[in-house]
């Protein structure tokens, strides 16, 4: 099998993952900042102010990535092609299933069968939505050539996930707090960006490797991470009956710096073990 | 090589999904199944509930427990009270005064049907009905709107006494609830 990997070479995407962490979180002072005035407008005002809080993080993702597209030369469109299948499938299959789910069996059955059903329903779920949006859009495409673009399109289907999901909060809310959506969302994207890189990484090792029967543990890796996840975000963000979204936020940017921290070093392992 | 493809790549991630998803609905359909049960101490009435429903305080109802996970405006709620048997009422007797006392007190009480039914062995009647509630001690402003409540309210005689079961929800979820409410009215034992 030739080695076409050349994920060193590819710093930058790492590095644009970063800069989206601090991205973000400079968005939610911004918000912090800008929220009286935002409290001042009317429900209209409310609603589509909320709605541009939750497209603006996947804006700021695609962005950094045509940043660095000018120095790599990488497919704009097929990112963006990706992130909306994502958003369209979730839309269409993971927001009705997962609103079908039992408020009593979600949160008010214990622990285990609260973890139990966020990796079986909620994780998988979405992350087969992810493969869908990876699976059928780009994965045949030439432009699908090394490793680490199965990481930028898993974690493009992931944005396009978490922006879907960012709206249908915002549109289901009966009123925006600003702070409190802004963080929401944060963690959303962070979360499931992380999520569908790893995703992604499978379905890169599978096109460039061959190794295609792994993308079995991508999946279930991602789920289980996804739905361990998302119980840990629904533990630490409450406190009793107070709502503690900067528990979340923290949460979210750790498992996505560790994410791609983890992603990295297999990579550069698996490369210089190739070398 | 296409059909390679599907049977190394993609198959075993659909098969993983339709299985993790079928599991998760079972599990999801266990904790649904969970009850409580509740006997009447003064009485012969032997009912179950959901678990996780919690009793509503300061009510003086037999029984008075509400769904605080019900994700709508009003808790889903289960009430049953307890009264006498007037030697020379009928069932429908005790239903329609129940009834026009239940539009002295609620909002826009509007009865939707009736229809006679077995509960516990015994005779029946079950009044579908609706009514607007207003929630204006709701701690978020938002969910201070009047609220469109629907029910189930069943009256069955046992013995000396007459059993008042009342099963309501805010019309978003009473669809939904319908299901856990006709367990509830089955399961009862007199």
């Amino acid at each position: 099998m030739t080695d076409r990997g050349t994920p060193l070479a590819r710093r930058s995407i790492w590095i644009a993952q970063g800069i989206t962490i601090a991205g973000l979180l400079i968005y939610v002072l911004v918000v912090r900042l800008a929220a009286p005035a935002l409290l001042s407008a009317g429900r209209g005002g409310s609603v589509g102010f909320g709605a541009l809080l939750a497209i603006i993080p996947a804006a700021l993702w695609l962005l950094l990535f045509y940043v660095q597209d000018a120095k790599e030369p990488e497919p704009l469109g097929f990112v963006l092609q990706v992130a909306i299948a994502g958003g369209i499938i979730a839309g269409a299959v993971a927001l009705p299933m997962v609103a079908r789910i039992p408020t009593r069996a979600w949160l008010g059955a214990g622990p285990i069968t609260g973890l139990l059903v966020s990796i079986l329903v909620v994780g998988s779920v979405q992350e087969f939505c992810k493969y869908l949006a990876v699976r059928f859009t780009v994965y045949d495409e030439d432009e699908f050539d090394e490793i680490p673009d199965g990481v930028t399109y898993g974690t493009a289907a992931g944005v396009g996930l978490a922006t879907v999901l960012n709206l249908w909060l915002v549109l289901n809310s009966p009123s925006i707090a600003p702070m409190a959506t802004a963080l929401r969302i944060v963690v959303t994207t962070l979360a499931h960006g992380a999520f569908g890189g790893v995703l992604g990484y499978f379905l890169g090792r599978a096109k460039i490797l061959g190794e295609q029967s792994n993308v079995l543990r991508g999946f279930l890796a991602a789920a289980l991470l996804n739905g361990v996840v998302t119980f840990l975000l629904r533990e630490v963000s409450r406190s009793g009956l107070a709502y503690r979204p900067w528990n979340g936020v923290i949460l979210a940017a750790v498992i996505a710096t560790a994410v791609t921290l983890v992603l990295f070093r297999v990579e550069r392992t698996r490369v210089e073990a190739a070398a | 090589m296409t059909e390679t493809r599907w049977k190394r790549l993609d198959m075993p991630i659909w098969v993983a999904a339709v299985v993790m998803l079928a599991v998760g609905w079972l599990v999801i359909r266990s904790v649904e199944a969970r009850t409580v049960s509740f006997a009447d101490p003064q009485g012969s009435l032997r009912v179950r509930y959901p678990e996780g429903w919690l009793p509503v305080p300061g009510s003086t109802a037999v029984l008075d427990v509400q769904d605080p996970l019900t994700g709508a405006a009003v808790p889903s709620r289960l009430i049953v009270t307890r009264e006498p048997k007037a030697a020379d009422k009928t069932l429908g007797q005790v239903s329609t005064e129940s009834v026009l006392a239940r539009a002295q007190r609620l909002a826009m009480y509007r009865v939707l049907s009736e229809r006679a039914a077995r509960i516990g062995g015994k005779d029946a009647l079950i009044v579908e009905y609706a009514f607007v509630e207003d929630p204006h001690e709701s701690v978020l402003a938002a969910a201070r709107l009047p609220v469109v409540v629907r029910g189930l309210y069943a009256v069955v005689f046992a013995d000396a006494v007459v059993y008042h079961v009342d099963l309501r929800a805010a019309a978003t979820v009473f669809d939904t609830e319908r299901r856990a409410f006709n367990a509830v009215l089955r399961d009862i034992q007199l």
